[in-house]
């Protein structure tokens, strides 16, 4: 389906791209010109790509538009008419100026025509659009002027000042937008008298057109100017967006970048201008300005502080270090909170102890956080990550967990002498915290002293958290042997009974066939935990080279732990193999269900079984269906089995799915006759 | 030297005690406002909804979860929606008092809304936003912000003429997975970056279909807008319809992979500015004697920075295969957007990741860091020239698409090099819609 459409597409694209004959260009207008909605769109698309053909191509650039022009008049449809001006947006030149004109005449035309005209390059657009505007009544009149306005035709400013003055507010309100973004001096003029003699109605379109003025003055240059109204529409009685807008222009035509005007709202009571001056301290260009609005924080009330945090965080210098770093003791939580997201941005090891110690005290969970994530971020690497474990002598067991996850998180690598010291805690949750940060921090390199840790290990409850580690460790190690070596290298040194048993459990990490060998020794150990855990770790090996010798196990166990230990395995094994079902496979659960004991056994290997996609897999599952301790099981796995062959083997599917039917109730003849009675009789 | 301690537990005592709260869940900082837990009435924000479709029906849960705003209203040209709308609001409040507004002018109007949270449909998106700044409202808008060039711009104007707080609905940036994949960018873990891929999935296509009468409860004239008019056709308007043609959606790579732009301007650290050159191939268009519909089905968008990264987006697959990827001349890091899974090479890097962490999904960090800038009035993280920038990207791309040429673009003066290319960048809204 894909291949047929990109065929299609391909075969289009060459249609389009072919040249077109005087002819060809003649049915093509007269067939867009036809164009409705629920036409083929195909004539336009044709002119699409004319138009991408036409670039640099002057003789079929005219062409193009001349056809356009010929989709402007009668009989074209107006979806036709519409098209033709979204071409003529692209490629209109004055040619095209009359035919638009005619379109600006009528209410329904106008705006598609000021679809081409919006962006002509032309200035006889805009006398175009002047002379239409005179006559022009309705959402046409609003149309026209708009488009005038978003030309900033400087020679419609009469008449759009004519038209501000309308008794309709909408095509007043139009007018004023139009007028504000010309802003040339006439513009200004009308705005500025609009000011004084609008209707209030219309106070605030004219306010946003006078901050467009003023904005137009201060990219001139007339900073005077520009000041003069943003003063004037500073004034309380202003609305709220116009006095933030006023204020931040006023802010920037300034020369010292509005510092004293900010000082200045900094200690006055004007609510709405104070956190708009708060905020404009961050892009403050002079050196001083850090140092000189820090030494206002103390000033300022607790929601200002946290204003007054953020933007001089913002600044990312040093001068606010300090400042900053003192409202980590405030006693409001929100300026705290503030001061400890600061610092985690801006500072590096010299703040841990303070924010160590705002971890004291009864805070919420939100600021702990914030202060772990500050400590994460801390700048200063290495120096930032030794005052941090510098820490973990000074806190409790508790508090030490928050910072081990620190440790991690930060990719503290030095770190991990520390946290193995800490694995020897007798508090199981820092144990296991610790462990889980030199499982993320520890490399190939430490893989001899995180063994040391494990084999030295007291705790029995704690064993699988450093084996863990030690798992996630041995995974940097890209070579398998070598792994084996380093856990080898421990093993001869090592003759404690707990201590052999993980190291033996670790082996199958690497998946080694040296390391398989040492377990099939181990397995013949003479000390009984070390076969177990052998047996163990056999049956967690990763792939299938272990199954002969689970197999053995299993015929020949030494106790039935070990025999269901290495049974389970096997499952696992089998059900590994399963994504390729082959004869080899197969033979493998019959040799599987042959070691099976009881029904616990059977369950499981009827589970793996029913992964087979294999006709043969039905065979042994059929043969467990009289088998009433796992009938359910066993009826599972045929069913499964049957839907995974039943494309290709139908009959086999079919026939097995049959058999799982309940035998047919025989007929009352054949039950009388069971019963020695005669059969009843049809009322 | 440590600070000094106000009271006389020691500090192993303050430690076991703050020990206890260690195992809490993250909640969005609030600590900008101080507004955690319970919010006096007079300290919220009040919103109004502007637009309640598919996609606000999705973002409303996230905005009502908040206990500092207070929604009081919504707008929506379709009158069934407006009436779900409500429901929805007034349940989460236990009252019938949302106000609704078949006009949104009327919603701005409102002098007790601060704020408003705009999810039209993309045509509506920069006028509306406008409309609301000149009505001095704050706005969380839907991306894309704009569906030309000039428009954002003019958005970014006027939200800076008016001091408005505006924050694009890209979301991304207060994602943990996209955060941890750009902090691991900044700290050279892939090296230095050459390339940014991204991809979104294949546009659909309408049938032609033929135009219908207006069903009762639509005020399709107000549904149009800014756009030129054209007659009601179902397919051109109803689903996701209108996303298939220029001037009410501009197709899917422009739709979704603003959001990607988004995040690549952010990790490249320009988003005050943008790439130089625009550059598209393999563009498969609908075919027109069966389709009406006129953007791309798939196709291949590239752009080029002037220090010589380049970024590509990749229109093609199906919805859950869209993804970014940074890549570095040591390695990549890869966000898959639909399970919000981190991948990458060396993988060791993805040791250094937290688990956890809201997905995009859950715009709840964006809210979050919209409303703080509410009342600190300092810009948010997606402000309007963020938006516009990362949004002029996914523009400037189809514009090369649509004249099947490669183009040159100054980003300090956003003219191209070609004068056709220019004058796609606006299209003159239809009357009276005006800003």
């Amino acid at each position: 389906m894909k291949l047929r459409t990109s065929v299609i597409m391909a075969a289009l694209g060459i249609a389009l791209a072919l040249p077109l004959h005087a002819a060809d260009m003649s049915q093509l207008i007269t067939d867009a010109a036809k164009y409705e909605s629920g036409q083929s769109v195909e004539p336009l698309r044709k002119f699409e790509q004319l138009l991408r053909d036409s670039a640099g191509k002057p003789a079929l650039r005219t062409e193009m538009e001349v056809a356009m022009i010929k989709l402007l008049a009668p009989p074209a449809t107006f979806e036709a008419k519409r098209f033709a001006c979204q071409q003529l947006a692209a490629i209109g030149t004055d040619a095209s100026l009359p035919a638009l004109a005619e379109l600006l005449k009528k209410e329904e035309t106008t705006g598609i025509a000021c679809l081409a005209l919006g962006v002509h390059p032309s200035a006889k657009a805009n006398a175009t659009l002047r002379v239409a505007l005179a006559s022009a009544k309705g959402r046409a009149r609003l149309q026209i002027a708009t488009t005038l306005g978003d030309r900033r035709d400087a020679e419609a400013v009469k008449s759009l000042s004519e038209m501000a003055r309308d008794n309709d507010a909408l095509a007043a309100g139009t007018a004023i937008f139009a007028l504000g973004k010309i802003a040339n001096e006439p513009a200004r003029k009308t705005i500025a008298a609009l000011r004084k003699e609008a209707k209030p109605a219309l106070a605030r379109v004219v306010a946003d057109a006078s901050l467009s003025v003023a904005d137009r003055l201060a990219a001139s240059g007339d900073r005077k100017g520009a000041a003069a109204i943003c003063e004037e529409f500073l004034q309380p009685a202003q609305p709220d967006n116009i006095r933030r807008g006023a204020f931040g222009l006023l802010l920037k035509l300034e020369k010292d970048g509005g510092e004293q005007r900010i000082v200045a709202a900094l200690r006055g009571t004007d609510a709405k201008l104070k956190p708009v001056a708060i905020a404009a301290i961050g892009a403050l260009k002079s050196r001083d300005a850090s140092k000189k609005f820090a030494a206002e924080l103390p000033k300022l009330q607790p929601a200002e502080q946290v204003f007054m945090i953020e933007a001089l965080a913002s600044r990312g210098d040093s001068a606010v270090r300090d400042p900053i770093r003192a409202l980590i003791a405030s006693a409001d939580a929100a300026v705290r909170r503030a001061a400890i997201v600061a610092v985690g941005r801006l500072d590096d090891a010299s703040v841990v102890p303070q924010l160590m110690d705002a971890m004291t005290g009864e805070k919420s969970p939100e600021e702990l956080q914030d202060i772990e994530t500050a400590l994460v971020s801390l700048r200063g690497n290495s120096s930032t990550d030794r005052a941090i474990v510098a820490e973990l002598k000074e806190v409790p067991a508790e508090a030490r967990v928050r910072l081990f996850s620190v440790l991690a998180r930060r990719g503290a690598h030095l770190a991990v002498p520390a946290l193995l010291a800490e694995t020897s805690s007798l508090n199981p949750a820092t144990v296991q915290a610790a462990f889980q940060a030199v499982g993320k921090l520890a490399k190939a390199d430490d893989l001899p002293a995180v063994l040391e840790r494990l084999v030295g290990m007291s705790a029995a409850d704690s064993r699988s958290d450093g084996e863990s580690a030690a798992v996630r460790v041995l995974q940097k190690i890209t070579d398998p042997a070598q792994r084996t070596d380093v856990i080898m290298a421990r093993m001869t040194k090592c003759s404690d009974i707990d201590g052999r048993s993980s190291l033996l459990r670790l082996l199958p990490s690497t998946g080694d066939a040296k390391a398989l060998e040492v377990l099939k020794t181990a397995c013949g150990d003479k000390e009984p935990r070390i076969r177990e855990a052998a047996v163990r770790a056999l049956a967690t090996w990763p792939n299938v080279a272990a199954w002969d010798m689970l197999a053995a196990v299993c015929r020949q166990p030494e106790t039935e732990t070990v025999r269901a230990l290495a049974f389970r395995g096997l499952v696992r094994l089998a059900g590994d193999l399963n994504s390729k079902p082959d004869a080899e496979l197969i033979e493998r659960y019959r040799k599987l269900m042959s070691m099976a004991r009881n029904a616990d056994d059977l369950k499981l290997f009827l589970g793996a079984l029913s992964g087979v996609a294999h006709p043969d897999a039905l065979k042994p599952a059929l043969s467990l269906l009289g088998a009433n301790s796992v009938r359910p099981e066993a009826e599972l796995a045929v069913r499964k089995i049957a839907a995974a062959v039943k494309a290709q083997h139908p009959e086999a599917a079919r026939e097995a799915m049959q058999r799982l039917q309940p035998p047919p109730k025989p007929s009352a003849k054949a039950q009388a006759a069971a019963k020695g009675q005669p059969p009843a009789k049809k009322k | 030297m440590k600070q000094t301690r106000s009271s006389s537990l020691t500090r192993r005592q303050f430690l076991q005690r703050a020990a206890a709260f260690a195992t809490a869940p993250l909640i969005v900082p609030g600590r900008a406002l101080g507004l955690d837990g319970a919010v006096a009435p007079s300290n919220r924000i009040v919103f109004g909804g502007i637009g309640i479709g598919n996609r606000a029906r999705h973002i409303l849960p996230n905005f009502l979860s908040f206990a500092e705003i207070q929604w009081v209203a919504v707008s929506d040209a379709r009158a069934e929606r407006l009436a779900s709308a409500k429901e929805m609001i007034d349940a989460r409040y236990g009252t019938k008092d949302c106000r609704t507004y078949p006009d949104f002018r009327e919603l701005l109007a409102q002098k007790d809304i601060d704020a408003v949270l705009i999810a039209t449909g993309n045509r509506w998106h920069a006028m509306a936003s406008m409309f609301a700044a000149h009505a001095g409202k704050d706005i969380y808008c839907e991306k894309p912000i704009s569906l030309t060039i000039g428009e954002g711009r003019k958005l970014v104007e006027t939200c800076r003429q008016l001091g408005t707080i505006y924050q694009a609905g890209t979301q991304r940036r207060a994602t943990a997975s996209y955060r941890f994949a750009r902090d691991m960018v900044l700290q050279g873990k892939i090296g230095r970056v050459h390339t940014v891929e991204s991809q979104v999935w294949c546009g659909s296509t309408v049938p032609h279909q033929k135009p219908e009468p207006v069903p009762a409860g639509w005020d399709y004239d107000m549904w149009l807008g800014p756009v030129q008019w054209r007659p009601y056709v179902p397919g051109r308007v109803q689903g996701h319809g209108w996303m298939c043609f220029w001037d009410t959606g501009e197709g899917m790579h422009t739709d979704m992979g603003t959001h990607y732009t988004d995040q690549m301007q952010w990790v490249l650290d320009t988003d005050n500015t943008g790439p130089v050159e625009f550059e598209t191939s393999d563009i498969v268009w609908p075919d027109p004697v069966k389709f009406m519909s006129e953007t791309a089905i798939s196709g291949t968008f590239r752009c080029r920075y002037k220090n010589g990264i380049k970024g590509v987006i990749y229109q093609r697959g199906g919805f859950k295969d869209r993804y970014i990827r940074y890549i570095g001349d040591e390695g990549w890091i890869q966000v898959d957007d639909d399970t919000d899974e981190v991948k990458a090479e060396p993988k060791s890097i993805l040791n250094l990741k937290k688990a956890g962490g809201a997905s995009w999904s859950n715009a709840g960090g964006h809210i979050g860091d919209f409303l703080a800038s509410i009342r600190s009035r300092r810009p948010p993280a997606c402000n309007p020239e963020v938006g516009h920038r990362a949004q002029s990207i996914v523009e400037a791309m189809t514009i090369s698409a649509r004249l099947g040429r490669k183009l040159k673009w100054n980003p300090v003066t956003e003219k191209f090099n070609d004068e056709d290319a220019n004058r796609m960048t606006w299209r003159e809204p239809r009357a009276p819609w005006c800003v």
